[in-house]
């Protein structure tokens, strides 16, 4: 009886000691090689693509051998594994908001220095790329391939509109006008097709206005003119469109977009924002689908028409077990070869700059050219990503917050704004003193 | 103590001692540890550092979105907690008839319950769109105009009213075997008084049930306090943060602003409130609770 007691017992505590010093699974494959371990974000055929490159990797690499976890897409899992004191030796960040708040706290470890040593060289890159993973003027993180978006139109909605299907919308008056004169509503007044999807986020209508979301310091910055020029003119859009709740409830009833039932591509709406991957999908789906694309409109002459930056940001966690080996990794992402075939495989584009004269990837198809405009706008003066600050993700979800009540016209703009720098100024206090912490 | 009876003793903490480490370290550990990280400024990926009472005074005076999200989930447990108790009860009575095939019916108003919370969200998600959903198809039919549920500031809350009001058979069952319990010979006696069947129910079905009844006002209060996971997958707050769920502003201190010392103190106040309210249920209980002897 005794004995079954104990047994029982030490079953119980050896279980969950277990938990605790359970070693992860090492891969036959790697032999005596180091492994590294990789969390990525991507699933299905991304992750396919991105594992093909591992394996290559693996192939070419005599010390290092790349084990991908993928599907992270819940950055808070990687926040949890480094505050366990267990992070992968590398990860990419879903989201690039949490790049501040994690270098800010001292998780991840600046590449400079190892950039010297071995390279890349900082001009390779396509610059906003760069930008993408600065914190403070420190690099954080290296871009695998970056996203850039632009404004794509239905020539044929166009011309049913009677509006030049060569010519899209080159004013933020122009954008409004075209967004009414492209809707279009059945014999009850409902809905059947709106002039420009309403992007997810205002980054593009902020960034076109040459809103700077932070100051010279690292401050936040949200209520400014030109921030509130980008909301007042995203109302405009939603209003000319016959305003948020007709607009949100059609919206709101959008197919999958990686299928046929895109919106884009079955007509329910005649322009919107979106990336490279466009043309692509396009090609897939609708092949017929007869489109162009160029940058979203600039608000004004004194700002380059541009394009909003994102990607994925491959990142040294501080306490990473292998950073040499998984800095070797990194560094061989960044090769031209590696690039392109990666561009290729998931249609996102390379942060290299000696890609973008590729023919392989940006001529031979309809859907490379479309894919080549894009190119140059991340590669252009135009190029801005949502800068990284220790509030970004508060800077971010104010934001949506003041979109969502300018567009319900609950607040007039300028409360809107004058509210969200409210916010974000007590919450830098807080953080500051540390109560509130 | 004897040698047996100490021997006894040993064995059986034996064998409980895999659910008393368990407890331990998963339960009674991170209660402790919140509630000291409650007083520390932690971002998660430094050291806490010692504050005292600080984050608690910045969320009682500093944090007007504390107030606003606590305040909507205490008006939002008013709502919730009589429309379902009501409804709940409702159906139960109308499922304690005496009729064939009365089964398939109790089953079909359970079933909802056995759907888990993430799969019932993603499911009302679609119940609800504006433009193919059936709610807006029921109302179409009824020659009313659609509802933007979740796309609306003012029908996000009728909305999620809805949605828990689906989930009502959970309680249903309890008040059903309540009403089985309720001796026949109460209402035998009841009508040779000459009670109608308002008065009967007014008068021996509510007070027999009333204990059952308690129970879930007490369980509805706490759930409603913690109400997360469908906010976390249908609204994240919106729209224009007309669903202020107190657990999803905790969740986002905690996860994505690196405020775990303010989010655990949160987590501490909700405890705190919760226990307020649950003492508030029992004081008032002595007047409409009623135990047979």
């Amino acid at each position: 009886m005794k004995t079954s007691a104990l047994a029982v017992s030490l079953l119980g505590l050896g279980f969950v000691g277990g938990c605790a010093a359970l070693p992860a699974e090492r891969p036959a494959a790697a032999g005596s090689r180091t492994v590294v371990e990789v969390w990525s974000g991507w699933t299905g055929r991304e992750a396919a693509a991105f594992q093909s490159l591992a394996d290559r990797f693996n192939q070419e690499s005599p010390t290092v051998f790349v084990h991908i976890f993928g599907g992270v897409q819940d950055d808070t899992k990687t926040v949890r594994a480094i505050t366990a004191g267990v992070p992968p030796d590398a990860f990419f960040l879903w989201n690039p908001g949490y790049l501040g708040p994690l270098a800010t706290n001292g998780a991840l470890q600046p590449l400079e220095e190892r950039m010297t040593r071995d390279g890349p060289r900082p001009d390779e890159f396509v610059p906003a790329s760069l930008e993408l993973c600065r914190y403070r003027g420190r690099l954080w993180g290296l871009p695998v391939l970056i996203d850039a978006s632009a404004l794509y139109w239905s020539r044929s909605a166009f011309r049913e509109a009677g509006l030049d299907p060569e010519r899209p919308p080159r004013t933020p008056r122009e954008l409004v006008e075209f967004a009414r004169r492209l809707t279009r509503r059945d014999a009850h007044g409902k809905l059947t097709r709106i002039g420009f999807q309403p992007p997810d986020d205002l980054n593009p209508f902020l960034f076109a206005s040459g809103a700077r979301l932070a100051d010279s310091t690292g401050a936040p910055t949200a209520d400014t003119p030109a921030a509130r020029k980008a909301i007042g003119w995203y109302r405009d859009v939603i209003e000319a469109m016959g305003g948020e709740e007709p607009v949100s409830a059609f919206t709101a009833g959008f197919g999958q977009t990686q299928s046929p039932n895109h919106p884009f591509f079955r007509g329910q709406c005649a322009m919107m924002v979106s990336g490279e991957w466009l043309p692509y999908w396009v090609q897939r789906w609708a092949p017929s689908l007869d489109y162009g694309v160029a940058a979203f409109p600039s608000a004004s002459p004194q700002v380059s028409s541009g394009t909003v930056i994102g990607g994925n940001v491959l990142c040294l966690p501080r306490a990473a077990r292998h950073p040499d080996e998984a800095w070797t990794f990194i560094r061989w992402l960044q090769r031209a070869d590696v690039q392109r075939d990666f561009a290729r495989s998931i249609y996102n584009l390379p942060n290299r700059k000696d890609l973008l004269t590729d023919p392989t990837l940006t001529a031979g198809s309809r859907a490379a050219e479309g894919y080549s405009v894009l190119f140059h706008l991340a590669a252009g003066p135009g190029a801005r990503s949502f800068p990284n600050l220790p509030l970004a993700n508060v800077l971010q979800a104010e934001l949506g917050n003041a979109r969502d009540f300018v567009a319900h016209r609950e607040k007039p703009v300028e409360a809107a704004l004058a509210d969200v720098q409210r916010r974000l100024d007590r919450e830098a206090a807080a953080s500051a003193r540390g109560g509130g912490s | 103590m004897s040698g047996r009876e100490r021997a006894r003793t040993l064995t059986a903490l034996a064998f409980l001692s895999p659910w008393i480490v368990g407890f331990l370290l998963f339960t009674l550990y991170p209660i402790a540890a919140s509630f000291y990280y409650s007083l520390t400024d932690y971002t998660v990926l430094q050291p806490p550092r010692w504050v005292g009472l600080r984050n608690y005074a910045y969320l009682l005076h500093g944090d007007e979105y504390f107030w606003k999200y606590a305040v909507f989930n205490t008006l939002y447990m008013f709502i919730e907690t009589p429309l379902g108790v009501g409804i709940g009860v409702g159906l139960a009575l109308l499922l304690n008839q005496k009729l064939r095939g009365m089964g398939v019916f109790r089953t079909l108003f359970y079933l909802p319950t056995l759907v888990p919370t993430v799969a019932s969200a993603l499911l009302w998600l679609w119940l609800l769109n504006p433009e193919y959903g059936l709610a807006n198809l029921g109302l179409q039919r009824l020659g009313l105009p659609p509802i933007g549920w979740l796309t609306e500031p003012r029908w996000s809350k009728p909305a999620f009213v809805l949605m828990d009001l689906w989930g009502v058979g959970g309680g249903m069952v309890i008040y059903l075997a309540a009403l089985q319990g309720v001796p026949e010979h109460l209402y035998e006696a009841a009508r040779l008084d000459g009670a109608g069947g308002w008065q009967r129910f007014r008068h021996v079905t509510l007070p027999m049930i009333s204990p059952v009844i308690f129970f879930s006002v007490i369980m509805s209060v706490i759930g409603t306090f913690q109400y997360f996971t469908q906010t976390f997958i249908m609204t994240r707050g919106g729209p224009a943060l007309s669903t202020l769920f107190y657990a999803l502003y905790l969740f986002q201190n905690a996860f994505e602003y690196f405020r775990m010392g303010t989010a655990c103190a949160m987590a501490w106040l909700l405890f705190v409130a919760t226990l307020l309210a649950t003492l508030l249920v029992f004081r008032s209980s002595a007047r409409w609770v009623y135990y047979e002897e």
